[in-house]
C-alpha cells in the first residue's frame, strides 16, 4: 500500500507523540492504574490478615458495610461525620476565601505583603500544621486556652479534641485555615480576568454593589468558583486525615471517625483489607456524586459565552 | 447657558499631570470631539466627566447643578468604552436592559425600550445571543444600544470605533452620526456627545465642534472646518490633517507695500497676508514658519514667476490622489496631486502656493500669526 505524503506525515507524527508520551503513560499505568484497579479487585474479595488470597465474595463486602449489625452503624456514623465536615469545610473555605479574594483584588498599600502572608498556612506541611494545631488546642498549655483565658473569655481551661461536640469542628478551623490560601488564589486569578471596564459599565448602568457583586461578578467567576468546589470537596473528603490522625485518632468515641479514618482503621488496624477496599470505593462514589452535582447544577450551557471575553 | 460644564478642571496621578486646569463648556444637543494624541489627557477628562475618575481639582457642573462629588451612577450619563465592556455572560438583551433592571423599571416597558433601542441599530435579531457569538461590528452596536436605551442627559464615547476594522469602522461613522442627528431633533431629550478619538478622520466628520488636547490642555476648539482651515497653532495644524502640513522655516519680510516669505534664497510673495502677519507682530520683519497643506501645494509650469524650483523624489499613487515628494533647496515638500498630472521620479518641476492657503506661525509661541 502506498501512502500519501500527508498520511504519511500524519503517520510519523502520531508514533513520535506516542513515544513522548511513553514514559508518563507508563508512570500512570503502574502507580495509579494498577493499584485502582487492583483495589477494585480486592473489595471483592475477602482478604485479610492470616486468610490466603483469592476468596472471591464479589459484593458481600460491600453488603456488609452497608447492613450488618458490626459494620454498618460505624459506616453511618462516619458517612454522617464526613458529610457534616465537609459540606461546613467546603462552604467556609469558598465564603472565606471569595471574600479574601475581592479585598486583595482591589489595589491598596500593601495587598502585596498579604498575598505573601496568605501562603503561609499553605506552605505548611500538613504533618507540621497537624502537631502545631495539636499544640494550639491542647487542654492545659495550649495558646488558644491561654489566650481565651487571659482576654476573660473562658473561666477556666477546657478541652476541644476531647470533646465529642467540639472535636470535628476543632479539626474543621485547623483544616480551614490551612486550605483557604489555595482557593484564594484561584478566586483572584478569575477574578484578575474580568476587565475593569466591565465593574465601570455596570456602575454607569446605576447597578449598587450587591448587584455588581451578584449580576457581574459572581456569575463571571462561575467557572473558577466550580472548579475551587470540585477541589475543595475532594480535599475536604480526604485531607482532613493527618489532622484527625494527630488530634482525636477518630475519637472521642467515634466522634471524628470520618470515613477516610474508618478506612485507614479498617485496613490498617483491623487488616480488614477486603473492606478497607470497598469502603475506599464508596467514599470515591461519594466524591463523583459531589462533582456531578457542581456540573450539572451550577453549569447551564452558557459556559462557553461566561469565559470567553467580548 | 452651558449645558456642560468644566471648569479648571485638573487631574495629577501620583505626582504626574494628566489634565491641566481645563476649561470647556459643551451645549446641549452637540457632537463635541475630544482629539488628541495619546497621553494628551482626553480619556481622562471623559472618566472625570462620567465620574469614573475624581478631579483633583475644579468643577463640573450640569445643567447649572455641581456634579463634581457625584458618583457615575447618579449623573445620568452613559458610555461606550473603548473595548466595549460588554457584559460576555448576559444575553444581547439582558446586556441592555441591564440599566432598567437596576433601576427597577417594569418588565414590559424594559421589553418595548430595550427592542426600540436595538431596532435604533439593527441588532434586533441577535437579542437573544451572547457577545461573543457576535461580529465586532455587532458588538459595538450592542455598546451603542446599551447607551441609547438610557436616553442618558450626556453620551460618552471612549474610541469607541478603534477596535473595528477600517472599512467597518467607515460605516459606523456614518451611523454614528446619523444617529446623533436624529438624537438631537428629538423634542424631550436632545442626545449630547462627547466623544474621544485620536483618529483626525472621525473627529473632523463626527464632530459638531472639536477640541483638539495637548499635555492636558485643549489647545482649540473651533468648528471642524475652523479646525482644518484655520488651525491656531502648530500643534493643531500638524495633528489634522493626513498627509500633514509642509511646515518651512524661514522669515517674513516687508518689501514695498507688501510681504513675502523668505527661506534659503527662495522667496514667495504672500500679499495681504504676509502684511497682515506683520502689522499684527508690529514689526517690519521677523522670523516665522509658513505653513501649508499638501493638497494646497501646487505644481506650477516651469518658469512662472513666483514659483519655487523642486526636484521630484518619489511618486506614490494613492488611487485618488498621487503623493509627491518633491526636494526644495534641502527640505522636503509633500504635495497632493490630480494622478492626471504626468510627473516622474527625478523630475525638476517648479511648485507654488496661494498665498490664501498658506498659514504664518511664530516659531516662539507656535501660535499663528494671524490668530
Amino acid at each position: 500500500m502506498t501512502l500519501t505524503f500527508e498520511q504519511r506525515h500524519h503517520r510519523n507524527t502520531t508514533a513520535f507523540a506516542y513515544r513522548i508520551l511513553l514514559p508518563s503513560l507508563a508512570f500512570v499505568l503502574i502507580f495509579i492504574g494498577y493499584p485502582l484497579v487492583y483495589s477494585i479487585w480486592i473489595s471483592f474479595q475477602d482478604f485479610k490478615y492470616g486468610v490466603p488470597t483469592g476468596n472471591v465474595i464479589w459484593f458481600r463486602n460491600f453488603l456488609d458495610i452497608l447492613t450488618s449489625s458490626t459494620v454498618a452503624p460505624q459506616f453511618y456514623n462516619s458517612l454522617l461525620v464526613t458529610l457534616k465536615f465537609t459540606v461546613v469545610a467546603v462552604a467556609a473555605v469558598v465564603i472565606i476565601s471569595l471574600g479574601i479574594a475581592l479585598i486583595i483584588n482591589e489595589r491598596f498599600r500593601g495587598n502585596d505583603l498579604l498575598k505573601l502572608a496568605l501562603l503561609l498556612p499553605y506552605a505548611i506541611p500538613g504533618p507540621v500544621n497537624a502537631v502545631m494545631w495539636n499544640w494550639i488546642y491542647d487542654p492545659t498549655f495550649g495558646v488558644l486556652n491561654g489566650l481565651l483565658y487571659q482576654v476573660g473569655f473562658i473561666k477556666e481551661y477546657f478541652t476541644i479534641t476531647g470533646n465529642p461536640d467540639l472535636a470535628l469542628w476543632g479539626i474543621a478551623f485547623a483544616y480551614i485555615w490551612k486550605f483557604v490560601p489555595y482557593s484564594t488564589f484561584l478566586f483572584v486569578a478569575g477574578l484578575s480576568t474580568i476587565p475593569q471596564s466591565v465593574y465601570e459599565a455596570a456602575q454607569m448602568d446605576c447597578a449598587g454593589t450587591w448587584r455588581i457583586f451578584r449580576k457581574v461578578t459572581l456569575p463571571l467567576l462561575m467557572p473558577v468558583l466550580q472548579m475551587v468546589l470540585v477541589i475543595q470537596t475532594i480535599f475536604a473528603l480526604l485531607m482532613h486525615f493527618g489532622l484527625v490522625f494527630v488530634l482525636t485518632r477518630g475519637g472521642p468515641g467515634n466522634a471524628t471517625s470520618t470515613l477516610a479514618w474508618l478506612i485507614y482503621n479498617e485496613s490498617f488496624t483491623f487488616t480488614q483489607f477486603g473492606r478497607g477496599a470497598a469502603m475506599a470505593i464508596m467514599l470515591s462514589l461519594i466524591m463523583i456524586v459531589f462533582i456531578y452535582l457542581y456540573l450539572v447544577v451550577l453549569n447551564p450551557e452558557k459556559r462557553s459565552a461566561r469565559t470567553q471575553g467580548a | 447657558m452651558g449645558f456642560l460644564k468644566l471648569e479648571k478642571i485638573t487631574k495629577r496621578f501620583s505626582g504626574s499631570l494628566a489634565v491641566d486646569h481645563l476649561d470647556l463648556e459643551v451645549e446641549e444637543g452637540e457632537f463635541l470631539v475630544l482629539l488628541g494624541p495619546s497621553g494628551c489627557g482626553k480619556t481622562t477628562t471623559l472618566r472625570m466627566i462620567a465620574g469614573l475618575e475624581v478631579q483633583t481639582e475644579g468643577k463640573i457642573t450640569l445643567e447649572g447643578k455641581d456634579i463634581s462629588d457625584s458618583p457615575p451612577e447618579r449623573r445620568d450619563m452613559a458610555m461606550v468604552f473603548q473595548n466595549l465592556a460588554l457584559y460576555p455572560h448576559m444575553t444581547v438583551f439582558d446586556n441592555i436592559a441591564f440599566y432598567l433592571q437596576n433601576i427597577r423599571t417594569p418588565k414590559e416597558t424594559i421589553e418595548q425600550k430595550v427592542r426600540q433601542a436595538a431596532r435604533q441599530v439593527g441588532i434586533e435579531e441577535f437579542l437573544t445571543r451572547y457577545p461573543n457569538q457576535l461580529s465586532g461590528g455587532q458588538r459595538q452596536r450592542v455598546a451603542l444600544a446599551r447607551a441609547l436605551v438610557r436616553c442618558p442627559k450626556v453620551f460618552l464615547l471612549d474610541e469607541p470605533l478603534s477596535s473595528l476594522d477600517a472599512k467597518l469602522r467607515a460605516g459606523m461613522r456614518s451611523e454614528l452620526k446619523l444617529l446623533h442627528r436624529n438624537l438631537s431633533q428629538s423634542k424631550e431629550r436632545k442626545g449630547t456627545f462627547i466623544y474621544v478619538t485620536h483618529d483626525q478622520v472621525e473627529a473632523l466628520t463626527l464632530g459638531t465642534r472639536v477640541a483638539v488636547m495637548n499635555k492636558g490642555n485643549i489647545v482649540q476648539l473651533s468648528t471642524p472646518r475652523d479646525l482644518y482651515n484655520k488651525p491656531r497653532n502648530l500643534f493643531a495644524s500638524t495633528f489634522v490633517g493626513s498627509p500633514s502640513m509642509n511646515l518651512i522655516e524661514g522669515s517674513l519680510e516687508r518689501e514695498n507695500g507688501s510681504a513675502a516669505f523668505i527661506f534659503q534664497g527662495n522667496r514667495i510673495a504672500l500679499g495681504e497676508i504676509g502684511v497682515a502677519a506683520l502689522k499684527r507682530a508690529n514689526r517690519a520683519q521677523m522670523p516665522a514658519i509658513l505653513g501649508v497643506r499638501p493638497e494646497s501645494v501646487k505644481i506650477a509650469s516651469p518658469g512662472m514667476t513666483g514659483a519655487l524650483a523642486a526636484q521630484v523624489v518619489t511618486v506614490e499613487p494613492l488611487g485618488q490622489n498621487n503623493l509627491i515628494n518633491l526636494q526644495v533647496g534641502d527640505r522636503m515638500l509633500i504635495a497632493l496631486v490630480s494622478p492626471d498630472l504626468a510627473i516622474h521620479e527625478g523630475e525638476n518641476v517648479n511648485v507654488c502656493f496661494q498665498p490664501q492657503a498658506t498659514h504664518l506661525f511664530d516659531p516662539q509661541t507656535e501660535e499663528n500669526l494671524l490668530g
